[in-house]
């Protein structure tokens, strides 16, 4: 078995209060191979975008690292100086961030937005022609090359995006986190960013960590899919399973409730409400609102197993 | 924490409430409990003195600290101490009414001018625009000088008309800007007017930010009327604290050491214009709470 | 991006900001009864100076304009202001205003501009510097005590740290001299003289500089504190981009533009300042000039000094709102 590129072993990261932490991430551990997608998704404030940015140490107080390792290529990431995690971000783990309107620098042309990350990873694949290499990122996310000239603010958001993902492939990381991509694009905008991660997956054999709470937009590009709930990932299963079979009863609601063509049942909404991650129930997270709860889920707390290979769940009805 | 008011019982409650989070927040208590006491000893002090600031030869002139004259006396035959707690009292009051006056004038204008738009809002803002760029100390001396022998309530009036500009465009932009937020639009819809809504809607949730502008401009006030006080213009015939300087300059008090003549009404501007800006640091920290800094 | 539209209304409101100044100073000394040559003739007469009766007031009269009507001394007045004439100063006849005013002109612009040069880009870095260590977990304690230094410095009118500082370094400590803007027994041009120059300007540009660069300090922390929120130093800090390149490609570059602004809006209020300074020192810029005008209540040169600090400080302002749009490609299309 190689070696993951990605491995995530029981994370926690909290947010100070002045009462009890909000455990927003409590204990999350997947993993992420080589020329692989994988998705991750949850509702609203399950976690998701945390976790996202705790794993290269981005997050900002008050949330803090409160325990677990990542590694990356078998090194752990948390225990590195400031200075080798920085030469690892953007340059090998990319992170796209979700709201692009304003992560470009309002008064740096585009162009200088490339080459600085360029120059401070001291980056040499671009050749002789650092602009000519600019040029073909921003023509494959279907953007101008003449809009390395311009500044952010003549940019729509869509444009934006667009070009923050590309600056995310312009070191050819070998692993590429995206924060809901999407989620403020309109869907013909969607579709291209999709299809960019698509070829980004198939052509240039990137990794992607696929963040998003919109399931029916994963499904097209993900090979495997993380179902995280109230701070906890439930499920993982190659996408083809977990569309056929999911096993969590959490992830059969989100399957569920996802309109489609071909199934003739009216798509339904999963009751209630998630917890409150200051003060988590005890036992399963999700019994409260679980159609199968069995009398245990109210007290014990479901270990995440691999109960089949490649298939993974937290859930009382297999262990 | 700010919300619209409904009726009075609601306004009593904010008031209630507005004070005891000054008791709170330390900057802001410890701000107004320094001017309040500043003032209030000065008045006290200047009732029951013995002396006249103002007439001459009262006492015998250029004598050294004592128990007698606890500063001394000036070089014109007057107690320093008292000449001190009466200045205060005067430039107190004289930069309070002028920025009363600003911030009231400023408040008003930028209001209607902001929220009703159109016409009137056009002319309002050039008006503050051109008052900006002028800088008012050249204009006031030459008002000031025109004017010739002042009083204290064209001198709050004259210090206010050039403190009102910055005030005015701040206010304005602000209320441009909540005019398109929620709570606004949705009193809009359920029939309040005009006025009823600034008054009841934007305003209060304006107040931390009223409250380090109105501090700003009674500190910008009484510098820019010390300042006219010490170069020979304003109330003559009265004792302030930049009269007493410019008896300072004239009688070269700094060159000759008189440090008990000069000394102490700097000490007092200086800790006037401190506490003020402690108030508005306070009331910032309110408004913002980023600015605490990380816990 | 800069549009023409920006250029032309930002221009239109120059002149009509001219135009105001103009017309207030213009009429106000007019609003005082009476005539300012007879009100001078009897001051000088209780001195015991003659200047003989009815015929000098009609004459000097003549010579200031004041038997026309209004409209016409207005139409007069501009006049003599697009040909450079301010008048003559009634104090110091026959000088003219505008020689009076052009040899102490070097004087103040020579002292503001390195005050404001000195305390901005001083004030601005640090200041920089004191938001920047936010960033960290731990609070610097340099910061916090340059923090409450600042403000206190910068709560003190410039006069008042004047008079400290001819105390402390004039009268306590004689290492400055006190009064004028040189030795006037020094010939000019050479070493000694402008050795000499130097020391008599450094307390008031010391007084404006300590002022205005706690000033500048705050403004620039608070600035940089809010940019510290934004999204794109987020994204910076994920792109693996050096600390040092952050702070002055993303952090510094972005904060120092409102700050500009503010600086044009502040001239005014510096300018006010170092007025009062020049006062305070005896220092022979526009400052003093204006000092003993009033004193002697010398409209024309009151008036001319007046004119002079409007026209140039708006002038200033003007350029500084036209440049403004070539540092910040948001700004210039309204």
């Amino acid at each position: 078995m190689e070696t993951p590129l990605l491995e995530v072993q029981d994370l926690k990261i909290y947010y100070k209060t002045f009462g009890a932490p909000v455990r927003a991430v409590d204990g999350v551990s997947f993993t992420v191979r080589k020329k692989e997608t994988l998705g991750l998704a949850g509702e609203s404030a399950c976690g998701k975008s945390t976790l996202a940015m705790g794993l290269l140490k981005l997050i900002e107080p008050p949330a803090y690292i409160a325990g677990g390792k990542v590694l990356f290529r078998g090194n752990d990431l948390f225990s590195m100086s400031d200075e080798e995690l920085r030469k690892i971000r953007w340059r090998h783990v990319a992170f796209s961030p979700q709201s692009s309107m304003n992560a470009l620098n309002p008064v740096m042309k585009i162009y200088e937005q490339f080459s600085d990350a360029m120059q401070d990873h001291r980056f040499k694949n671009q050749g002789k022609n650092p602009q000519g290499y600019v040029s073909t990122l921003l023509k494959n996310v279907a953007l101008a090359p003449r809009i390395s000239k311009q500044y952010a603010c003549e940019l729509s958001g869509g444009m934006r995006q667009r070009v923050i993902i590309s600056m995310g492939m312009a070191l050819r990381p070998e692993l590429i986190i995206a924060d809901e991509p999407t989620s403020s694009l309109d869907v013909v905008v969607q579709r291209g960013v999709l299809e960019m991660l698509t070829e980004l997956k198939e052509e240039h054999a990137t990794s992607i960590l696929l963040v998003s709470h919109d399931i029916a937009t994963l499904f097209e590009v993900i090979d495997r899919l993380a179902i995280i709930y109230a701070g906890k990932i439930v499920e993982i299963q190659g996408v083809f399973d977990i569309y056929d079979e999911p096993l969590h009863p959490y992830t059969q609601g989100l399957i569920v409730s996802v309109p489609t063509f071909e199934r003739k049942e009216i798509p339904r909404s999963i009751p209630g409400l998630p917890p409150d991650l200051r003060d988590p129930p005890i036992g399963c997270r999700f019994h409260t609102r679980c159609p199968k709860v069995m009398e245990i889920c109210k007290h014990k707390e479901p270990e995440f197993k691999e109960i089949e290979p490649e298939k993974f769940v937290a859930c009382h009805i297999y262990l | 924490m700010l919300k619209s008011l409904s009726s009075t019982r609601d306004l009593l409650s904010s008031i209630l409430r507005g004070l005891k989070v000054i008791r709170q927040e330390r900057k802001i208590f410890v701000g107004l409990c320094i001017i309040a006491g500043i003032y209030l000893v000065s008045q006290l002090v200047s009732l029951i003195s013995p002396y006249h600031p103002m007439t001459m030869g009262n006492v015998a002139p250029n004598l050294p600290p004592s128990w007698k004259h606890p500063l001394g006396t000036d070089p014109m035959g007057r107690d320093i101490l008292t000449q001190l707690f009466f200045g205060t009292v005067l430039s107190m009051q004289i930069g309070f009414m002028a920025g009363v006056i600003a911030f009231a004038s400023s408040l008003t204008l930028a209001m209607i001018g902001g929220y009703y738009g159109g016409y009137g809002d056009s002319i309002i803002n050039v008006f503050t625009e051109v008052f900006l760029t002028i800088p008012s100390l050249a204009v006031l001396i030459l008002v000031a000088a025109v004017v010739g022998k002042v009083e204290v309530p064209i001198m709050s009036v004259i210090l206010a008309i050039f403190s009102w500009a910055w005030a005015c465009k701040v206010f304005r932009s602000q209320m441009l800007s909540l005019k398109e937020r929620g709570f606004v639009k949705l009193a809009k819809l359920s029939g309040e007017s005009g006025i009823g809504i600034i008054a009841k809607e934007i305003i209060p949730s304006m107040l931390p930010f009223l409250g380090i502008w109105f501090a700003f401009i009674v500190s910008s006030a009484m510098m820019a009327e010390a300042g006219l006080e010490l170069i020979g213009l304003g109330p003559q015939h009265r004792v302030s604290l930049g009269i007493i300087l410019n008896w300072c300059m004239h009688f070269n008090a700094f060159t000759r050491g008189l440090v008990n003549w000069w000394l102490p009404p700097c000490i007092i501007l200086i800790t006037l214009f401190v506490s003020l800006f402690i108030i508005s640091m306070g009331l910032d920290e309110i408004g913002n709470p980023r600015l605490k800094g990380r816990r | 991006m800069y549009t023409v539209k920006y250029f032309v209304r930002r221009i239109a409101m120059y002149v009509l900001t001219l135009f105001v100044a103009l017309a207030i100073n213009f009429i106000l000394p007019r609003l005082i009864p009476g005539n300012p040559i007879e009100a001078k003739m009897v001051q000088l007469f209780r001195q015991g100076v003659n200047l003989g009766g009815k015929e000098f007031v009609e004459k000097y009269s003549q010579l200031f304009n004041l038997d026309q009507p209004m409209h016409m001394q207005f139409l007069l007045y501009i006049n003599n202001l697009l040909h450079g004439n301010l008048g003559l100063s009634i104090t110091y006849f026959p000088s003219k205003v505008e020689e009076m005013i052009m040899t102490a002109i070097p004087w103040t612009i020579g002292l503001l501009a390195v005050a404001v040069i000195i305390s901005y880009s001083v004030g601005l870095i640090l200041g920089a510097l004191m938001g920047w260590t936010q960033r960290k977990e731990k609070p610097s304690k340099w910061a916090n005590v340059f923090f409450s230094l600042f403000m206190f410095l910068s709560q003190t009118p410039y006069y008042i740290l004047g008079i400290m500082l001819v105390y402390l370094l004039t009268y306590l400590l004689p290492l400055f001299p006190y009064g004028g803007g040189v030795d006037l027994a020094l010939i000019p041009g050479n070493i000694e003289y402008i050795i000499s120059i130097l020391k008599h300007a450094t307390l008031p540009a010391l007084s404006i500089v300590l002022v205005q660069l706690g000033g500048w300090a705050l403004e620039a922390r608070g600035l940089m504190v809010s940019v510290l929120g934004e999204d794109y130093l987020f994204l910076a800090k994920a792109k693996g981009l050096r600390e040092r390149n952050i702070f002055r490609r993303y952090a510094l570059k972005n904060m120092i533009l409102p700050s500009i602004t503010d600086l044009a809006i502040a001239l005014g209020t510096i300018t006010s300042g170092s007025i009062i300074t020049e006062i305070v020192f005896s220092y022979p810029g526009i400052g003093s000039l204006m000092y003993n005008a009033v004193r002697e209540l010398d409209y024309p040169l009151i008036q001319g000094v007046t004119l002079v600090v409007i026209f140039g400080v708006t002038t200033a302002a003007l350029l500084i709102d036209l440049l403004y749009p070539l540092l910040d490609p948001r700004v210039g299309e309204k």
